[in-house]
């Protein structure tokens, strides 16, 4: 299997708005797109309270959402890197040295 | 049903607390497995478990005169228990390069109504294996990352080949309790692809698989999830080129378990509404449901309650949901079954050396593990506020019990600054540290004392369950709204709430408001009830059985599996 035939995940007919739990269609309007997935909402209003709850930062290896408390730090080009362990921020250092 | 091609669900999880003598779980995850398996045979589900054998168990605890926690392992006498027995077949994994034999052992978990559902235990304990290798089943939560994936390699591979060369043909159903066990969906895949005379899968088996599979979370926290650089993971498992499918595996550089356990579920699910909502910011692209935790009500209700239930709700066992009927319990009945109850916890102190606890005294309990985010100390926060309630509003005694994993030196901390606060309050009230907690001294724990404390540091508790059990023996909870308690706490009703649902801007802010709350609601609220006004405290303990027993149990959760994991 390539990585292009995988099934990306945004391709369930059904999803769970994040914020408030409910099912929503994957034919929902409130649609935003991260790290090359969409993530459905019931409304307008979930959509927005996700940007205002979730965790800011998102670990670069993963994408997992990592809060500001996260110990696991890189500080890269004047800003701060968030991951969610150290095994991830390990495999970005290494990238980077290649 | 004998028959295992019969049987469609399996369970897997790293850890199952199956009975007290049997040391093979350190905590709520292995306890909750063990309450999923027994309402399982309760409800006649076709459900068969594996898990790991851990023959040198979790660790005893033993506590110095100033709480400085000791441990010993565990070992067990596998062999001398008649209802273990070993099963003939053998499979085998390969770790480093070198092929690992498995063994399993079978234990039945019988059922209210006669039906059972097998445990397998897997043992690397064979003659034929290397010493370093007998030994990757014997210790739950020991060693490093190597030794933790070599577990999980047994677990997840190791258990689907067990499972099938055991008969278990027709299992449409694979749940992953936490991450551990995450490989098993690995293995689906390559069985896939090996029936059509493959080395690598296809999308169509990825489908095929991620039918098949059910993952509950537990960890709250980013750094919580179990994951293994990718260069380990290679050398343990000998394949490198499957890790690169990103839509499977997720990150290049590190096996992340709970990703693996993601992108391979039909159905994924937080472990209370609260979690699911944490588990879903987190991680926003997974359609992450929530199935609120429960406890089985059998195992947790003391005989002296399950008593007046037999009197007065018939069918309780069978049927949980039953208990909402406990409403029309006389008071007075109600009282005398946990008084009972109640003197049995403090004979059981007494025994111990804990002298001077009485039965006509407010008795808070609080035994979990002993862990920095679970706060056992927030009490202790302000000793002479502490000591005033104690003198102005009524004397309060306390029981302590918890064990704190050997690597972690917080929660170590949090016992010795117990004991101090025990020290310091000598005068002014009673407090016990009971150490080597396990299932039995918690059922007589959640059963004996008058309220169960729950003072964990949110959205850190992913859903708790100790109170549940609390609940079911009419114990009213005194606890932080986090986890389940957002769902089970109606105010006065079925217990109280410590502090507000949502933060404070720092951790020791916070601290210092539930602290606060805390102290007022026992001044305000507790004391006075408790003491002065005892058909209001019986009635909360009414409500606590009727409104959160018949609810926060195993059976309405399993219901819940049923409807949105199993049969879908």
């Amino acid at each position: 299997m390539t990585k292009e035939q995988a099934n990306p995940l945004n391709e369930r007919s059904s999803s769970i708005d994040p914020v408030c739990g409910m099912t929503v269609g994957a034919d929902s309007d409130y649609v935003v797109e991260e790290c090359h997935k969409r993530i459905f909402f019931c409304s307008s209003h979930c959509k927005d309270k996700y940007f205002a709850i979730a965790p800011k930062d998102i670990d670069p290896i993963c994408g997992m959402r990592v809060p500001s408390s996260s110990p696991y730090t890189l500080e890269e080009d004047g800003r701060v890197l968030r991951f969610c362990s150290v095994d991830c921020r390990a495999v970005y250092q290494e990238r980077r040295r290649k | 049903m004998t028959v295992a091609s019969d049987r469609s669900i399996a369970y897997f999880s790293m850890e199952i607390a199956l009975e007290s003598s049997i040391p093979t779980y350190s905590g709520g995850l292995g306890v909750l497995a063990g309450d999923t398996i027994r309402a399982a045979a309760d409800m006649k589900f076709p459900m068969v478990a594996v898990t790991l054998l851990h023959r040198k168990g979790y660790f005893s605890q033993t506590l110095d005169s100033v709480g400085t926690q000791h441990e010993a392992p565990t070992p067990w006498p596998v062999d001398e228990y008649l209802n273990l027995k070993e099963v003939s077949a053998r499979v085998s994994v390969s770790l480093d390069g070198r092929t690992v034999a498995l063994r399993a052992w079978q234990y039945d978990v019988k059922g209210a109504t006669g039906h059972w559902v097998p445990v397998y235990l897997l043992d690397t304990g064979l003659d034929v294996n290397s010493e370093w290798d007998r030994r990757i089943t014997d210790s739950l939560y020991g060693g490093d990352k190597h030794y933790r994936l070599c577990q999980e390699v047994v677990l997840g591979c190791g258990g689907i080949r067990l499972l099938r060369s055991l008969g278990y043909d027709r299992l449409g159903r694979f749940h992953m309790n936490e991450g551990h066990s995450s490989l098993l969906a690995l293995e689906l895949l390559d069985e896939e692809a090996g029936k059509a005379g493959r080395d690598c899968f296809t999308h169509e088996e990825v489908e095929l698989v991620r039918k098949k599979c059910v993952f509950t979370t537990h960890t709250p926290v980013a750094a919580g999830h179990d994951q293994f650089p990718l260069d380990l993971v290679k050398q343990v498992t000998g394949r490198s080129d499957i890790f690169n499918m990103k839509e499977v595996f997720c990150c290049e550089g590190v096996l992340n378990m709970t990703y693996l356990a993601l992108n391979l579920s039909h159905f994924v699910n937080g472990v209370a509404k609260k979690h699911g909502e944490i588990s879903r910011l987190m991680f926003a692209k997974y359609p992450i449901d929530a199935i609120t935790n429960g406890v089985h009500a059998a195992t947790w209700v003391s005989s002296h309650l399950a008593c007046l239930f037999d009197e007065f709700i018939a069918g309780w066992r069978e049927d949980n949901f039953n208990l909402r009927y406990a409403l029309k319990i006389p008071k007075e009945r109600i009282e005398a079954a946990h008084a009972k109850a109640k003197g049995q916890l403090l004979e059981y102190l007494r025994l111990r050396g804990f002298a001077g606890f009485e039965e006509g005294i407010l008795t808070i309990g609080f035994a979990r593990r002993a862990t920095g985010y679970k706060r056992a100390d927030l009490l202790f926060q302000d000793i002479e506020r502490l000591r005033k309630i104690v003198k102005d509003g009524g004397p309060i005694q306390i029981i302590f019990a918890g064990k704190a994993h050997p690597h972690d030196l917080a929660g170590k901390g949090l016992i010795r600054r117990i004991y101090a606060a025990k020290e310091e309050l000598k005068d002014g009230l009673k407090v016990a540290y009971l150490q080597d907690y396990d299932i039995d001294m918690s059922r007589l724990l959640v059963s004996g004392v008058d309220v169960w404390l729950n003072t964990p540091m949110p959205p850190l508790e992913a859903s708790g369950t100790s109170g549940m059990k609390a609940a079911m023996n009419g114990v009213p909870s005194l606890s932080v709204l986090d986890g389940w308690w957002i769902e089970g706490c109606i105010e006065g009703i079925t217990g109280w709430a410590i502090g507000e649902v949502d933060g404070a801007p720092s951790e020791s802010e916070r601290s210092r408001r539930d602290a606060l709350s805390l102290y007022d609601k026992l001044e305000k609220v507790v004391l006075p009830r408790f003491y002065c006004d005892r058909e209001a405290f019986v009635d909360t303990m009414k409500h606590a059985i009727a409104l959160n027993g018949s609810f926060f149990n195993t059976q309405r959760m399993l219901q819940q599996y049923a409807l949105k994991a199993y049969l879908l």
